[in-house]
């Protein structure tokens, strides 16, 4: 009886510890992470179900052009008398997308260049140098000049951002990886006769997923951001198709008339930029051992 | 009794900013099966670099090796990477000195294990993670069953070492090197993995090539001992031979710095002066006359020869015979 109950305490504590469980305990825990992933989460669920409900973001209404948020109209509607808040759902999908893809494709590609930098010298002198011409632009600038030679489409969005990012994510990925290579495991599965591929991504990829999980989580916010900024300057997103970025655009020139076309949008912008951030912070203190952690 | 392994004349050179240094300088040695030989040395004098060079684990865009490192009939300085991944692991393995790092942390033990045997073996994923139980037990692991599922920071060092011992051996190989697997240990611990090696070593009749700076350690477990100072091999001979009448001053200086328990602990322990110098002033003479007790002038005219004293027992010191002679008279006392 006394046995058991010993065994079964042991087992618990050894629950306890598990790895998952102690992070999720430190996510819970960590109020700034948990407040970013609920708003975000918000966010998410808006752009998911949020279309179905608002109506068309095309439709136009010459009658109701320009009508202030009523209960018909939460957002208003601009304009051509579309319904801001139909847009703005709409526009949410977008940002989420484009967003959410970016930050894929730059995690890939950061970390096949970043890995493979980190183990060939001449592959990292030119991967390196590539990636310092890339990072010399502004950004924004950068993004224009690729959208400008490959036409204003949704997709070529995506790819010029992964363009301006994958530099960022490729750089993280190579210094993580210079430091997990000295770690003596990767000498004694060399001494196993362990192959450059097991080395690098079955033994050193789980090592550096911390760094580049936090980094992806800012290029997320990064290319929304910048997405937003090239369709404000009309080399994004193109109209009629909304976008936080053309809408704000939209919105500019009447903004003494209509604050709402600038107001929503820009709303949506900052408090999805705000919960990717916080998220990503908390993800840092909590997956980044060598940052300090507070308290 | 064929060697398994002989190093001929090793030369290992590295391109630095400051030009190319050479860590290792022509070491000559041998290791026969079952055999236990060590390396000793102070830090910095090639020891290090003899067991990486074996097995050709440096940077290869800096390093040049010369010489010949001869195991089973082949010279491995001949064979290419590929060549050298059959060989890692599979016929020559290594251990390291640091056992807290030499895991990779992410991955559990089972998971590690399993990985090492399908390295090199093609047999099924159930198998390799049985005998890697095997394994555990075989290296005293309690609990081996539960241990496979742990990550190895719920493992003491003492255990981690072991599953690198156990990791080493999966491939049952024919040679072992062992490149100061104690030193991170404390006391008890090591003279358990000690003894757990010298157990595996007859078990699988495996020769090992142990580094270490530790002579009790040596006196422990090694058959023979190669002395290297400065990337040079000073002194060679039986383990006997090397306690009871050490012919190198080196080899003295080392001895006499061992702390004794029956020593009177009011008197100072004796030191070798100095530090090993660096390699990229290495001594025109005698790499060690700077910081000898015995130098003579012609010390530092050239370079000093390996003379061979007795059979198997070899210095490179030109006062060598003379004081060989001295310690073997006052036996015991030198000590």
């Amino acid at each position: 009886m006394t046995d058991t109950m010993t065994v079964g305490s042991l087992n618990r504590i050894n629950k306890t510890y598990s790895r998952r469980s102690m992070f999720l305990r430190r996510f819970g825990a960590h109020k700034l992470a948990v407040t970013g992933g609920i708003v975000l989460a918000v966010v998410v669920l808006v752009a998911l179900i949020g279309p179905l409900l608002a109506g068309d973001p095309l439709a136009l209404n010459p009658s109701q052009r320009l009508a202030s948020p009523s209960f018909e109209h939460p957002f208003g509607t601009d304009n051509y008398g579309r319904d801001t808040f139909a847009r703005a759902v709409a526009g949410a999908r977008v940002s989420l997308l484009v967003g959410a893809v970016t930050a894929i494709i730059t995690s890939v590609l950061g970390a096949i260049v970043g890995l493979f930098a980190s183990y060939n010298r001449i592959a990292d002198a030119i991967l390196m140098r590539i990636s310092d011409g890339l990072m010399a632009f502004p950004a924004i600038l950068l993004a224009i000049a690729i959208m400008a030679a490959m036409g204003q489409r949704i997709s070529n969005v995506i790819i010029a951002l992964s363009i301006v990012f994958t530099p960022y994510v490729a750089r993280i990925v190579r210094s993580a990886a210079l430091v997990a290579k000295e770690q003596t495991y990767v000498e004694a599965l060399r001494s196993q006769g362990a192959s450059l591929f097991r080395i690098l991504w079955i033994n050193i990829f789980p090592n550096i997923l911390s760094p580049l999980i936090i980094q992806a989580t800012f290029v997320f916010a990064d290319s929304i951001i910048t997405e937003a900024a090239l369709s404000f300057l009309g080399a994004g997103v193109p109209p009629p198709a909304p976008s936080w970025g053309n809408m704000l655009l939209d919105g500019k020139t009447l903004i003494y008339n209509a604050w709402w076309m600038t107001v929503f949008p820009g709303a949506f912008i900052m408090s999805t930029i705000l919960a990717v951030n916080l998220l990503g912070d908390g993800l840092r203190d909590l997956l980044d051992p060598t940052f300090n952690r507070r308290k | 009794m064929t060697n398994l392994l002989e190093v001929v004349d090793l030369r290992t050179s590295f391109d630095t900013e400051r030009g190319t240094v050479t860590a290792v300088d022509g070491a000559s040695f041998t290791v026969a099966p079952g055999e236990v030989v060590g390396i000793v040395g102070e830090s910095g004098c090639g020891k290090s670099v003899t067991a990486e060079s074996i097995l050709q684990l440096l940077d290869p865009a800096s390093t040049t090796y010369s010489g010949q490192v001869r195991f089973g009939g082949e010279d491995l300085l001949t064979f290419g990477e590929t060549a050298m991944r059959r060989i890692r692991g599979n016929r020559i393995s290594m251990i390291f000195q640091d056992p807290m790092s030499a895991l990779n942390p992410v991955f559990t033990i089972g998971d590690q294990l399993t990985e090492a045997i399908l390295a090199h073996r093609r047999i099924g994923k159930q198998r390799a993670r049985s005998e890697a139980t095997e394994l555990l037990e075989k290296t005293g692991i309690p609990e081996p069953q539960r241990r496979m599922r742990q990550y190895p920071h719920q493992l003491s060092g003492g255990q981690r070492q072991r599953v690198m011992i156990a990791m080493a051996l999966s491939c049952d190989p024919e040679l072992l090197i062992a490149d100061e697997p104690t030193t991170a240990l404390d006391v008890t611990t090591q003279s358990q993995i000690l003894k757990l090696l010298i157990e595996l070593k007859d078990e699988f009749d495996a020769g090992i090539l142990f580094i270490t700076h530790d002579l009790g350690v040596v006196a422990e477990i090694c058959d023979r001992v190669v002395v290297m100072y400065l990337g040079e091999v000073v002194e060679s001979a039986n383990v006997h031979t090397l306690f009871d009448s050490p012919a190198h001053p080196y080899t003295r200086g080392l001895l006499a710095s061992t702390p004794d328990i029956a020593s009177d602990p009011s008197i100072d322990l004796p030191i070798i002066p100095g530090t090993v110098p660096t390699l990229h002033n290495v001594p025109v003479g005698c790499r060690f006359a700077d910081r000898c007790s015995f130098v003579l002038p012609e010390c530092r005219d050239r370079p000093i020869d390996l003379e061979v004293l007795s059979d198997g027992h070899s210095s490179r010191c030109i006062r060598s015979v003379k004081l060989f002679e001295d310690s073997a008279m006052s036996d015991g006392v030198a000590r």
